[in-house]
């Protein structure tokens, strides 16, 4: 039997004979949307020629494109089953791969700065220096000086001294080793000019900043 | 599903819209700041470093009543500037040139420009008291080379450009600093000091102060005097004043060899003369500072008469220059050049390596001080009562108030 709109009609109204309510929920139970549902529906020509004249004047004006709603439906087991396959896959390779990049070792035995650019930071690395971040332990290891331009908020720790520093996302930060006291000395680009003019001289001769 | 969808969206677009709004209303607000009202006029300024870390100007009345917020005129621009009747003289380190602004309602207006090479001025005078500007500047490179610029300010021309006599280095000391600078009777007096690195970072200043003597034409050397009393004689005056001109005309300046300056502590910080008509300090004068208060200072204001007021650290505020400016260490004592007596000012701790920030107008000092209760206020002491008073304080979001200048303009 086909389900056609009228039988639809009498099983809302719940006129349908037992074996038409039958085929009724059978029907509504699938999943099937054949065409064939509707193929009483047919539109004679004299229908069609008096829709087209009702709608004739407005064909030329751009018109907003409607898409059919469908009732949603959960997905099939196989579907999620795939989807949380896809979603742990992603998310291993995501993290593994960030994690590939926020670990940056960086040795300077050469003139000149070594410039690293990752995806949380900027870096520039100064002659006679090494630097160690891990990203993941949060752990900064450095000798020597380097310039460091965060991309988002960071908080490192140095090991050396136990100690954590807030490094903000955009600010530019001089970091270097006192080679005395072994302690971390930490400047925002702001602070430099409080530096006596010597000690800013050769912090703008070995960043080449203005 | 599809109602939480909707709802989603729709918090998403208020909040957004909300958003967009915020920064906007935040932007006409930043560019209210710019707009000096007709019935405003400005008389004080300070000079600003934000929480942010960005700087900025806070313009205010004679009466310390009202007060606007004027933009920088460029990022790089910094406290490195000259400011006489509401000029205000900048080098942009970017284009290396030196810019003259006019200050105008609307805020900055760059009025003309001039080539100088580097991107600092050490030292500048301004040629007896007139519109005619000297610059002393030092060219670093393999051997330091210091440079005299004379520029009439009024038409912005450059009169003349010529490199000075100066040594670019003495033994192994190869960075010369000039730290003060005196134009008199045709004749430019500068005092200077040599320096060398001694470690990553460390540096030192050999014991040894020079004043120089130069014909104001030929820039001929006239006379060379070595002083071992102290070293590091001033600094770059564009940062802080290091010197005072008595009415009698007797000269009076600082040296700082302390670790915010020469870096060569264990000599003391000294104030030393010369006296009127004079080409040479004073061999037998000297007020040792670091004796008389047991610390370095640096940073010296005339007040009146004999009567000097100078800014000192505290060595047991700071552990080295890393923190020196952060810490609230510094003290300011008012100093009688003659009897040699210095007497601490009521004033709350300040922080801030070197600031231009004491002025004295009609007999009164007023400084600005940054305090461990994070107010950043303008001071007003008074010499006649010996009492001091806040008068100002700044409601921008301030970290730091580097400089105070009186702007003899009307606009």
């Amino acid at each position: 039997m086909k389900i056609s709109k009228q039988l639809l009609q009498r099983y809302e109204l719940g006129q349908c004979s037992p074996e038409e309510e039958h085929i009724v929920r059978q029907w509504l139970d699938s999943e099937s949307w054949e065409e064939e549902a509707f193929d009483d529906t047919h539109v004679t020509d004299e229908v069609g020629t008096e829709l087209w004249n009702n709608i004739a004047p407005h064909a030329g004006q751009p018109k907003e494109f409607i898409v059919p709603q469908r009732r949603w439906k959960p997905p099939r087991r196989w579907l999620s089953v795939a989807a949380l396959l896809i979603l742990t896959l992603g998310l291993t390779w995501h993290f593994y791969s960030k994690n590939q990049d926020d670990h940056v070792e960086l040795n300077n035995t050469e003139a000149g700065l070594k410039w690293i650019r990752e995806d949380s930071f900027d870096l520039a690395l100064r002659e006679n220096s090494s630097v160690n971040i891990d990203l993941r332990s949060d752990n900064l290891l450095l000798s020597g000086g380097m310039m460091l331009k965060p991309k988002r908020n960071l908080v490192l720790h140095d090991r050396e001294n136990d100690m954590s520093f807030d490094f903000k996302e955009g600010e530019v930060y001089f970091i270097s080793r006192d080679p005395d006291t072994s302690r971390l000395i930490i400047l925002r680009q702001s602070e430099i000019l409080f530096l006596p003019p010597i000690i800013q001289r050769q912090l703008k001769q070995q960043f080449h900043i203005s | 599903m599809r109602s939480f969808l909707s709802t989603s969206a729709y918090i998403l677009l208020v909040v957004g819209l909300g958003c967009f709004f915020l920064v906007e209303a935040c932007q006409s607000a930043k560019d209210a700041k710019e707009k000096i009202p007709a019935d405003f006029t400005a008389a004080y300024s300070l000079y600003l470093i934000y929480e942010d870390g960005t700087m900025g100007f806070l313009l205010t009345d004679s009466l310390w009543q009202r007060s606007f917020e004027i933009p920088v005129p460029y990022p790089q621009f910094s406290r490195e500037f000259i400011q006489k009747g509401g000029l205000f003289y900048h080098v942009n380190p970017i284009s290396d040139h030196l810019i003259q602004f006019k200050l105008s309602p609307t805020g900055f207006q760059a009025l003309d420009s001039l080539p100088i090479v580097n991107d600092n001025i050490e030292n500048f005078v301004w040629k007896n008291d007139s519109d005619t500007l000297l610059l002393l500047n030092v060219q670093k490179g393999l051997r330091d080379t210091c440079w005299f610029y004379e520029i009439d300010t009024r038409s912005f021309s450059l009169l003349r450009k010529e490199q000075m006599p100066i040594p670019s280095a003495v033994e192994d000391f190869n960075l010369l600093s000039i730290g003060l600078s005196s134009f008199e009777k045709n004749e430019l007096w500068v005092a200077y000091a040599y320096s060398k690195i001694v470690g990553q970072h460390d540096y030192t200043t050999s014991d040894t102060m020079y004043y120089a003597t130069f014909d104001a034409h030929t820039l001929v050397e006239k006379k060379l005097q070595k002083d071992n009393r102290s070293t590091y004689p001033g600094g770059i005056n564009t940062v802080q004043t290091y010197e005072a001109r008595l009415q009698n005309g007797d000269y009076y300046f600082m040296s700082c060899p302390g670790i915010a300056l020469g870096n060569s502590p264990s000599k003391p910080t000294a104030i030393l003369r010369k006296l009127n008509g004079s080409d040479e300090v004073d061999a037998h004068y000297m007020l040792n500072v670091s004796d008389s208060i047991g610390n370095h200072a640096y940073g010296l204001w005339h007040l009146e008469d004999h009567n000097v007021i100078i800014r000192s650290e505290r060595k047991d505020k700071f552990t080295d220059f890393s923190n020196h400016h952060a810490v609230f260490q510094f003290d300011y004592y008012l100093a009688d050049l003659l009897k040699g007596s210095f007497e601490k000012l009521d004033l709350p701790l300040d922080k801030g390596t070197r600031k231009e920030n004491v002025l004295v107008r009609n007999g009164k000092a007023y400084i600005g001080i940054d305090d461990e209760q994070q107010r950043h206020q303008v001071w007003q002491y008074d010499p006649t009562t010996g009492k001091t008073q806040p008068i100002f304080t700044s409601t921008a979001a301030t970290s730091y108030i580097l400089r105070l200048d009186w702007l003899d303009n009307d606009f």
